[in-house]
């Protein structure tokens, strides 16, 4: 409970006391002098009455002299309270008789007397004639405490008459107001958060404020317990929504993850844990960990790909190839966009404040179907070399890199000698395993990873030569351990040898052309001047 | 002498005749005796002496004023001309000094006559008399007209 000055009826109170002391004291001020001044002009009043009825007696008394006259008529009038002294003066103004109050001549009175009134005696027969004047005096002490009296009365009667009007106002207050807003306040304080109880109006406050403060605090209770229900069911939803979020941020086959601007994991799902390469108790290895440089094999690509989105304002994504536990390399689709801390300006204003959000898929499978698939495409199934589309779009390929790098390229054109014999009479399952034999002994004999070996068709091989030219030793050395290692006998399933001899016609850029159509034709007819003259032999092409 | 006399009551006749007037229309002559230290004086000279105002005599010989019966016409007359007041309001200005025993009003006389002896045997009296009494042993020193 408060402190009892503070309570409303006490500060009402105090404040009608105050009010009433003060008033009290100003009817007082206000008093005195009015009483003062009403006294004063009773007494002179009274004085001038007597004066009327007198002065006729007085002038007579002072046109004859008569001294003893004139006292008796003046000790009546200083009979009056109020009279300090009575003068009667003759027309010289030589006082003719002096006669003081009931108080005598004491020094207070005769000091402090102020005149009250003084009349001229006119001669009886001659009004135009002054035969002396009379002088009133008045006891101002008389009247001070008359009216300090009077006032007194005034003040006392006041501050009763305040003090109980301020004590039935304590009271009054105390019934009509504080004690039922106190009430109310219990009531209030009592009730828990969020309650749909009302408050009852108190009896025979139907229609004043306190009344309508009940109500008030009704309408008050009842928006409060609606909003509050209304948060409740706001919250389950939200909570609800929030779990689906979560569910699908956990169970998501795409692995999220969010890094800060130093490339620090901040959160990740169970789906990027896996794909990094961790379980998902290890989220706290990963936590803060530099993940660009850490997880993925080439993290200026990363940067990049960041800085592009950064530039952009959007989401970029590109496969990306991490480094995985093993040797096995693995592949994700990752889908990288820059969000700013404050809204989404155009350009970095601050190098710290963006994260970055990713998006990522694990695309090895694909990746490996994919090479599989170009493997397949581009190589012969039988012999394992390259089939003739991809042989002639390798040699385009070394024919563009050797032109800028001002290398040379050699096409050696093979041809197999007596393969069509080894078919007829061992069958095509023989003819198959000659080639095999062929193509794997040609891969063998050429042991740098540019040589390319691929296989036109039937028994026709050509063979890619990077950094040889014509002039090259080299060259010659090549072709002839290729045609030996050729040449030399081949063990069949049967237990049966057979072997086979090579034609080989060679073409070099740039001397016999910049084309690889042109190298290969050239290559083509140098073999088949070989064919003709004699087999088993090679010849360089005709300038 | 004969002659203004007779005139003077035969108009005294004639006004009497018309009542109640009577000789207050005749001058008052003021008296005193021949061997009095006052002049000739005037009118509010008189009244103050005739109304206790002057007690004495500028030698300080005393005062003594007199009046005429109280039924006079000329001593209602003689007021009447000197201060305009009736009897009763002079009666009512004595009644007051009388109180205090100090200041006393005229003696009254029994009679015209005997305010002249008395006026022959004090010097120091003043009287009046409703004509001139023409006696050498009297002075008049006022005369008031008729109806002033």
């Amino acid at each position: 409970m408060a402190v009892p000055i503070k309570r409303l009826q006490v500060r009402i109170m105090l404040a009608m006391l105050v009010g009433a002391m003060l008033f009290a004291v100003m009817a007082a001020v206000l008093g005195y002098r009015a009483a003062y001044q009403r006294t004063f002009d009773e007494g002179t009043e009274q004085v001038n009455g007597l004066l009327d009825a007198v002065d006729k007696t007085l002038a007579i008394g002072a046109y004859t002299g008569d001294k003893v006259l004139l006292q008796d008529v003046i000790d009546g009038m200083a009979r009056n309270e109020l009279v300090a002294r009575v003068d009667v003066l003759d027309a010289r103004g030589t006082v003719l008789v002096r006669q003081y109050g009931h108080r005598g001549p004491m020094e207070a009175v005769v000091n402090h007397a102020g005149q009250m009134t003084a009349r001229k005696l006119a001669a009886p027969f001659d009004k135009s004639e002054s035969v002396g004047e009379v002088q009133v005096y008045a006891d101002v002490d008389s009247l001070h405490q008359e009216a300090r009296k009077v006032a007194n009365n005034l003040a006392w009667m006041m501050g009763i008459q305040s003090t109980v009007l301020a004590l039935l106002l304590y009271v009054m207050v105390y019934k009509a107001v504080t004690r039922p807003i106190q009430r109310l306040a219990d009531q209030l304080r009592s009730l828990p958060p969020g309650t749909s109880a009302q408050l009852p109006v108190p009896r025979g406050h139907r229609d004043d404020e306190i009344g309508t403060l009940v109500e008030s605090a009704n309408v008050l209770l009842a928006s409060n317990h609606s909003a509050l229900r209304n948060e409740r069911t706001l919250r389950a939803e939200i909570e609800k929504m929030e779990a689906q979020y979560r569910q699908i941020f956990d169970a998501s086959s795409a692995g999220i993850f969010v890094l800060d601007h130093d490339g620090r994991l901040v959160n990740c799902n169970p789906t990027a844990l896996r794909i990094l390469g961790g379980d998902p108790s290890d989220v706290n290895r990963f936590k803060a960990a530099d993940i660009i440089h850490d997880v993925f094999a080439r993290p200026d690509h990363v940067l990049n790909l960041i800085d592009q989105s950064l530039r952009l304002g959007g989401t970029v994504s590109d496969d990306l190839e991490l480094l995985g536990p093993g040797d096995a390399s693995r592949w994700v689709h990752c889908l990288i966009s820059v969000q700013h801390a404050e809204g989404w300006p155009q350009h970095r204003t601050a190098q710290d404040d963006f994260h970055v959000e990713g998006v990522m898929y694990d695309i090895t499978d694909r990746k490996s179907a994919e090479a599989q698939a170009r493997h397949l495409a581009e190589h012969d199934a039988l012999t394992g070399a390259r089939n003739r589309r991809a042989t002639e779009d390798m040699l385009e390929r070394l024919l563009i890199e050797a032109t800028a790098d001002s290398q040379p390229v050699s096409v050696l054109f093979l041809d197999l000698d007596g393969f069509k014999q080894i078919n007829d009479q061992h069958g095509h399952h023989a003819g198959d395993q000659v080639l095999v034999q062929c193509a794997q002994r040609m891969r063998l004999a050429l042991r740098r990873s540019s040589d390319v070996v691929g296989r036109l068709g039937g028994d026709e091989f050509v063979i890619l030569l990077k950094g040889v030219g014509a002039c090259d030793p080299l060259l010659i050395q090549l072709t002839q351990q290729l045609m030996a290692s050729v040449c030399a006998p081949i063990a069949l399933d049967g237990g049966v040898t057979v072997s086979v001899g090579v034609s080989v016609g060679i073409a070099c850029s740039p001397e016999h052309g910049l084309t690889g159509r042109q190298l290969l034709l050239a290559a083509d007819e140098a073999m088949y001047a070989v064919k003709h003259t004699g087999k088993d032999a090679f010849a360089m092409a005709i300038r | 002498m004969m002659h203004k006399l007779v005139r003077f009551l035969q108009i005294a006749a004639i006004l009497w005749a018309w009542g109640s007037q009577g000789l207050a229309h005749a001058d008052v002559h003021v008296l005193v005796n021949a061997t009095n230290p006052l002049g000739n004086i005037s009118q509010k000279e008189a009244t103050d002496l005739f109304m206790g105002r002057t007690r004495v005599y500028p030698d300080g010989s005393a005062v003594v004023t007199l009046d005429l019966p109280r039924d006079s016409a000329v001593r209602v007359a003689f007021y009447e001309s000197l201060i305009g007041l009736t009897q009763a309001q002079i009666n009512s200005y004595w009644a007051r000094l009388m109180f205090t025993g100090r200041t006393m009003p005229p003696q009254t006389m029994s009679s015209e006559q005997a305010m002249l002896e008395y006026l022959r045997r004090h010097p120091g009296a003043i009287g009046y008399l409703g004509r001139d009494p023409g006696d050498r042993q009297l002075r008049t020193i006022l005369i008031l007209k008729e109806g002033r």
